[in-house]
């Protein structure tokens, strides 16, 4: 549905995007990810026609856009970073404009308006100034905005932004929910949030592609067990010293202590040992029940580290 | 283009904009209305347009500095730019519903005229009354254009005010100060030299390209010269024809004063589409920047 191939964007000097391809399939959910400054927002930019590209060509639903910008366009719906709300307008004025804006006939506009508040639950605040309504409110605008038209792309920038963490699993469910009548390319920089929602990753940092896969596979590669937290009831000390013995462990030292006669430990090992077994049996001999054990969360530094560590570990 | 000029007609009215820019054009050319017609009894009603026209200049810029300014603060352009509506008719739709809010003050001055024949069974002549409004018409509609461009080149509403003044005033002053340029063949030359390096920076900030930019420099350059020494005459007092040409205001003035030629009009509209041109082709820079 949408095929970006060779993409680069040049910023006079800066090179902002550097030789991008890949694929969105009908109906996939695609998550883009990558730290801020990475080129996110500019990928989807161009994608979207808002920007053009220094070289490369993107087309959606076999359209070109710099040939066909308009046939492009219609196929789109898009939520920019900063949702390009007019706050003098109420929210179904709003719409209203989109609705002309993508040519809706003038007879299907208030069910337009209707369907596409309903399915982001702004129907109470409909007759409100969108300058009156809270940043998560305007969030959910932006995105009703999107889907008016009923576009076969979605495209979404940072989509949970802004939002409180019960607004964050509602637009979650919302994507999904999506997912069967649109193709959709979300962006984020935060690995757990598309991790749940989408078919594939697109790892994107300095303007270069990282990686494309899907989530399983990538969190697989980085499964880290070379930095853990535990909590064990017993003497700390004694505790400390037992796991400072067990080979394989580099480090290990009391972080806090949460729990009346427990303790928190952080075990770091090298890359190579699993010591999770050898912990247990330490403590399972000498009567210390252990209360947690868990890996550090898997972060995107990590995923970064792990996956261009690994190219350069193969091209040695 | 529909749904643009109706979203901004609407706009001028959403906010106080349209009222304030409406209400201070209508007080100015009342004023005047009162102070020639009615106190000194001139039979002319052109000469009360003629005479608003410096004062409402610092007007215009209430109507057009906001058209791409606030845009792009709010970044709301990113809506029009990448929904299915061309680009030329994102600025057409804009200018339109600023010409509509300035139509709306020439059907409102329109009682003025109506109320001298009518009520105080007075006379006007129609037929400058007509030019006046012609070229009223036409100059107004100018700054609209040159103010939308000015408002596209900028994100900051109270910058884009201040340059449409400076450039409505500059404008105003070239009607008298053309006079005071020496027409020697030399200044002439030399002025036409620093406008050529001007233009040659201004294709380098478009195409970023020191070689194609340098290359148009140097012909354009050599035909200059070559010009000059082959018929120098026509370098005689030529500053002062070209600034005479473009002078909107001289212009302006030859309607009112009854000069009705059709290269006026001609002017006036090749003016208004020429801002328009570069208008379109400052939203579509952006992209390529």
């Amino acid at each position: 549905m949408i095929e970006v191939s060779h993409l680069t964007k040049r910023y006079g000097d800066h090179l902002a995007l550097d030789d991008i391809s890949f694929t969105v399939e009908d109906g996939e959910i695609v998550g883009f990810l990558g730290p801020n400054g990475a080129g996110k927002s500019t990928t989807m930019n161009i994608i979207t026609g808002y920007l053009s590209s220094t070289d490369g060509t993107v087309k959606v639903g076999g359209v070109d856009v710099l040939e066909d910008p308009i046939g492009a366009k219609k196929k789109i719906g898009y939520l920019p970073e900063i949702p390009p709300l007019y706050v003098d307008m109420t929210v179904q004025e709003y719409l209203g404009l989109c609705c002309d804006l993508k040519s809706v006939p003038a007879a299907n506009k208030p069910d337009t308006i209707d369907q596409v508040c309903k399915l982001t639950r702004i129907t109470d605040v409909k007759k409100r100034l969108i300058r009156n309504l809270s940043k998560g409110y305007r969030q959910r605008v932006g995105l009703a905005q999107a889907l008016v038209g009923n576009p076969e792309v979605l495209i979404l920038d940072e989509p949970t932004v802004g939002l409180d963490p019960k607004q964050i699993i509602e637009v979650r469910d919302l994507i999904k929910d999506l997912s069967r009548q649109h193709t959709i390319l979300l962006s984020s920089h935060i690995l757990q949030e598309v991790q749940a929602v989408c078919d594939k990753l697109v790892i994107i940092n300095h303007g270069r592609i990282v990686a494309i896969d899907t989530p399983e596979n990538l969190s697989r590669n980085i499964l880290q067990v070379s930095k853990l937290e535990v909590r064990i009831k017993g003497p700390k000390n004694d505790i400390l010293r037992g796991i400072q013995l067990i080979e394989g462990v580099l480090s290990a030292e009391i972080v806090r202590i949460r729990e009346e006669g427990t303790v928190d430990i952080r075990v770091e090992t090298d890359d190579d040992s699993d010591v999770r077994g050898e912990i247990f049996y330490f403590c399972s001999r000498n009567d210390y029940p252990i209360y947690m054990m868990r890996t550090d969360e898997i972060n995107l530094e990590d995923i970064f580290l792990q996956v261009t560590g690994e190219r350069e570990a193969r091209r040695r | 283009m529909k749904a643009v000029f109706l979203k901004e007609l609407k706009s001028y009215f959403k906010g106080l904009t349209g009222y304030i820019f409406i209400g201070l054009m209508f007080l100015v050319i009342s004023f005047y209305y009162i102070v020639y017609t009615m106190y000194y009894q001139y039979a002319d009603y052109y000469y009360v347009l003629d005479a608003c026209v410096g004062l409402i200049m610092f007007i215009f810029p209430v109507l057009t500095m906001r058209i791409f300014s606030e845009e792009m603060r709010n970044k709301t352009d990113q809506l029009l730019l990448t929904s299915p509506v061309k680009t030329s008719g994102i600025v057409l739709g804009k200018f339109l519903a600023c010409e509509c809010i300035f139509l709306i003050v020439i059907l409102l001055t329109l009682i003025q005229p109506l109320v001298t024949i009518v009520q105080f069974k007075g006379t006007l002549n129609s037929a400058f009354t007509f030019g006046g409004y012609l070229a009223f018409f036409l100059l107004g509609t100018s700054f609209i254009a040159i103010g939308m461009f000015i408002s596209s080149l900028t994100e900051n509403q109270l910058v884009a005010a201040v340059i449409t003044i400076v450039v409505f005033m500059l404008l105003n002053l070239t009607n008298g100060l053309y006079n005071i340029f020496p027409s020697s063949r030399y200044f002439s030359l030399g002025l036409l030299i620093a406008g050529l390096a001007l233009l040659v920076f201004l294709i380098y900030r478009a195409i970023s390209d020191v070689i194609i930019s340098g290359i148009v420099g140097v012909v354009m350059l050599l035909a200059l010269l070559a010009t000059f020494f082959i018929i120098p005459t026509a370098f005689d007092g030529l500053v002062v024809k070209i600034m005479k040409e473009f002078s909107v205001f001289e212009r302006f003035g030859d309607i009112f004063t009854g000069v009705f030629e059709l290269n006026h009009v001609v002017f006036f509209l090749s003016v208004i589409v020429f801002f328009l041109f570069l208008t379109y082709q400052e939203v579509e820079k952006k992209r390529w920047s």
